[in-house]
């Protein structure tokens, strides 16, 4: 059972799911019937549907969790976009450079691939923050945009589709590097969600018991009592960083091999931002953050289901916002309480006159 | 003095969950007098003066002004009525001038724009007519501590308190300063006017209260004339039966263990706070530096711990030099340290029992295997110490933050007595602890002591500091100014804390 915290969470994030939905019906105008049919269709209506929805969901869980353990120490990493789409260019160069080799060693090779370069992609804003003090919220956010010039350059001139008209992609991956989905009952578990779920798991039971993650949650709590505890601090938030990278990196080898299956600027749409308002709606990311991360998936898909009946396209992200300003609202009045007034205050007007008659 | 009760209190209840912090408390306040309020660490008073001053409602009980029954609604409303605070921790805007800090929320002044000369004058003007004369043109950060408080007093009062409380004002001043509050708090009683005056230092109450009214577990024990009470009889009545007693062991002074020479450390922001500061701990032996607050007690304790490193001089400890070492090179040579800033420092105040009582030894063998930490392992050390500080009823997944101060601070000196098996090094260790806490703590540190370790006690607290220390040094302005040994005069080391030092060769001339 979830503390006061956890219910107004829950609750805020509830309220704004359903207000941020009500909003896009209003907005596009869409038939009741019709966005209920589509949304059941969507999740657990249709094995395509819950594919689909256990897709999204994956990349925001690693999305999330990029997110979720720099701030768990009080760092932003914003740019898991950055990250994801280093990951994916590492993993799609080892299909390029083993393009026959077996899918059993070639899937985890190009998951090592794209964990080291979305690692990678975070050493500079994080040696920048921990010894030179450069804002980490700016430098992640920027080299997002560094990340986006360089998939253009490798989609476009080096890996580009010859015979492509209109946006920018690779060629294919190798086909036998292609996820599938297990079936599991009437549904189809998408490969790619499951990896996500262990990597999840297993990165948030190693933080729960090793000795760099009670390093963390001191410097957390306080970074001074974890210099007096005599912690390496700077090393500990520079891996830190690392591992965020670790899986925005994963999410970009998933995205590319389940989905849209060639490099390009499709893998991600925005998720590295949706990502950070997941971890933190989530506030932490144990399993909390696997709840929040279905949650956007299927706000996500409500909106696309919108934006099919003629909505525009930018509503998804109204959603997202609105349904954050209400999780900050409940943050902002879980310090109040409703109470039944005492007689002080119910007396009050009595008191006001009492001194107006000195 | 006159018998007529300005503002009185009665039967004043307020509670929090199952926490009565107030039971039924009365309290009367008489025009030109002097009232002490008394009580240990959570004994009710901040809540039943935030009741008085407006700041929260009490949930039963009523408050008279002048033999109305009134509610106050808010400070400013309070204010209004001729009911004023000053707080422990100042609140003003550090950026702004004293005057323009006179005038926040109190608009006196006519016209929108008002002249910088304007807001001065007036404020000049103000400070006069109170008798609380100071710069009005330095920004408040530039204010001594001492005129950070006149300001504070000099603006409560010209609004038009009548009342003034003052809470913990004399725990920030030097005896000289606290001189100077006790004539100002003076000509508001010749005046004819209350204050309210909230403190633990005994000798200061009695040394200024007309009546004192004593406090406990949110209950009035008494209130008495100034002319009734002695230290005995208000100790006895705030704790509900006599101190324990410290007992003093003799300790043979051993060899010297911590030798520092020519120290000289930079605070936060990059001055120098301690000055070429040489100073030797002997095993067996306690040595005080006192000193008020902000003289570099935080930069020099923090250094002689490794948590800062000094711009020059030496630290050495059992003849291995540890200049410039981390924390944890001081940790393996055997320095424990208690810090200043407890729950941001000594303890991760968010954290569970356990794992603060493990934090200067998390990576000991015993403790882990591989890159785990080992759960039983740890559980098992942070269970023995607690039970080693008599905290044993706690559960040991109880985030430090919801102790008690003295609590915590027994977990944490309990954690550094263990790490510490050379040298101790105690910043302010009986700060805000009432008086058993307090009591319990010297103790603890005397029997440290004639175990043989080497303690530097470090205190603002002259009565405490002379019954503890074998030898005595004061630090003022980040130099050790005066040295004193075996029988030491009282007065002389007060006038040293205010960087007045009489005969022998001072360190600097007083600017």
């Amino acid at each position: 059972m979830p503390g006061p915290a956890g219910r107004y969470r829950i609750g805020s994030v509830a309220i704004g799911v359903v207000l941020s939905t009500s909003f896009g019906l209003l907005v596009s105008g869409a038939d009741l019937g019709q966005f209920f049919q589509g949304l059941w269709n969507s999740s657990l209506g249709e094995p395509a549907g819950l594919e689909n929805m256990l897709t999204v969901a994956a990349g925001l869980l690693l999305l999330g969790l990029a997110a979720a353990i720099p701030l768990r120490i009080g760092l932003w990493n914003i740019g898991g976009d950055g990250q994801l789409f280093l990951g994916a260019w590492g993993a799609f160069a080892m299909g390029q450079l083993f393009p026959d080799m077996n899918s059993a060693l070639l899937i985890p090779l190009m998951l090592v691939a794209g964990a080291i370069c979305g690692a990678i992609w975070t050493i500079i804003p994080a040696l920048a923050r921990v010894y030179l003090n450069v804002n980490e919220i700016i430098s992640t956010l920027l080299f997002n945009f560094i990340a986006a010039s360089w998939v253009l350059y490798w989609a476009g001139s080096k890996w580009g589709e010859q015979a492509s008209a209109g946006s920018v992609k690779s060629e294919n991956i190798p086909s036998q590097t292609i996820l599938e989905s297990i079936p599991v009952g009437s549904y189809l578990i998408p490969i790619g969600f499951v990896i996500a779920v262990v990597f999840s798991a297993v990165v948030w039971l190693f933080l729960r018991g090793s000795v760099f993650g009670y390093e963390m949650s001191i410097i957390g709590s306080s970074p001074k009592a974890a210099t007096y505890a005599g912690m390496p601090t700077k090393r500990v938030m520079i891996a830190v960083f690392a591992l965020g990278g670790v899986a925005a990196g994963i999410a970009g080898v998933l995205e590319m091999l389940t989905n849209v299956q060639r490099f390009g600027p499709a893998l991600s749409n925005n998720t590295g931002y949706t990502g950070v308002v997941v971890a933190v709606l989530a506030g932490g990311f144990g399993p909390e953050l696997l709840v929040m991360a279905i949650v956007f998936a299927g706000i996500a898909i409500a909106g696309n289901i919108l934006t099919i009946t003629g909505a525009p396209g930018e509503l998804v992200f109204a959603m997202y916002g609105l349904t954050l300003i209400c999780a900050a609202i409940g943050q902002g009045l879980r310090h109040l309480k409703i109470v039944n007034p005492g007689p002080a205050e119910r007396d009050a007007p009595a008191g006001v006159a009492a001194e107006g008659a000195q | 003095m006159s018998d007529e009760t300005v503002v009185a209190l009665r039967g004043i209840t307020k509670t929090y969950g199952d926490l009565r912090a107030n039971d039924g408390v009365d309290l009367d306040l008489r025009a030109g007098e002097v009232h002490a309020l008394l009580g240990e660490n959570g004994a009710g008073k901040t809540t039943l003066m935030n009741v008085l001053s407006g700041a929260i409602a009490p949930d039963q009980g009523s408050i008279l002004i002048a033999g109305e029954p009134v509610t106050l609604r808010s400070p400013k409303h309070a204010l209004g009525l001729g009911i004023g605070v000053v707080h422990q921790h100042s609140r003003l805007v550090e950026a702004l001038t004293a005057a323009e800090n006179l005038f926040v929320g109190w608009n006196k002044i006519p016209g929108v724009f008002r002249s910088r000369s304007t807001v001065v004058k007036r404020a000049q003007e103000l400070a006069k007519q109170y008798n609380l004369e100071l710069d009005m043109e330095a920004e408040v950060w530039q204010l001594s501590v001492a005129d950070k408080q006149r300001l504070e007093i000099l603006r409560t009062l010209a609004r038009g308190a009548k009342v003034l409380i003052l809470d913990e004002p004399t725990a920030v001043l030097t005896p000289t300063e606290t001189a100077g509050l006790f004539d100002l708090m003076r000509e508001q009683r010749d005046a004819h006017e209350s204050v309210v005056f909230i403190s633990h230092k005994l000798r200061e109450v009695l040394a200024i209260a007309g009546r004192i009214t004593v406090i406990r577990q949110g209950k009035n024990v008494k209130t008495l004339d100034r002319s009734e009470a002695d230290v005995d009889t208000i100790i006895q009545l705030m704790i509900g039966g006599d101190v324990p007693a410290v007992s003093r062991k003799t300790s043979t002074v051993g060899e010297t263990v911590m030798e520092v020479e020519g120290l000289s450390v930079r605070d936060d922001r990059g001055e120098e706070a301690v000055h070429d500061v040489s100073l030797t701990l002997a095993a067996g032996e306690i040595v005080g530096l006192a000193g008020v607050t902000g003289n570099g007690q935080r930069e020099l304790s923090e250094t002689l711990a490794g948590l800062r490193s000094p711009i020059a001089g030496r630290i050495e400890v059992g003849g291995q030099d540890l200049t410039g070492r981390s924390c944890r090179a001081f940790v393996r040579a055997g320095v424990g340290f208690v810090p200043e800033d407890r729950l941001g420092t000594g303890l991760a105040g968010n954290e569970t029992i356990w794992r603060n009582a493990i934090m200067r030894r998390y990576g000991a063998d015993q403790l882990t295997r591989g890159p785990m930490l080992k759960q039983s392992a740890s559980q098992e050390m942070a269970k023995e110490l607690v039970s080693q500080v008599k905290l044993s009823a706690e559960d040991l997944n109880t985030p430090v933050r919801a102790l008690s101060g003295g609590h915590a601070q027994r977990l944490l000196t309990g954690r550094e007595l263990e790490v510490g098996s050379k040298v101790l090094i105690l910043a302010f260790p009986t700060r805000g602890l009432d008086v058993s806490a307090a009591a319990y703590l010297r103790q603890t540190i005397l029997d440290a002591r004639a175990r043989g370790i080497a303690v530097l006690f470090i205190s603002e607290e002259l009565d405490e500091i002379l019954e503890m220390s074998d030898r005595l040094l004061v630090i003022y302005e980040g130099r050790v100014n005066a040295e004193f040994g075996g029988d030491i005069d009282r007065d002389a080391v007060g006038r040293a804390m205010g960087g007045v030092v009489d005969g022998a060769a001072p360190n600097r001339t007083q600017a």
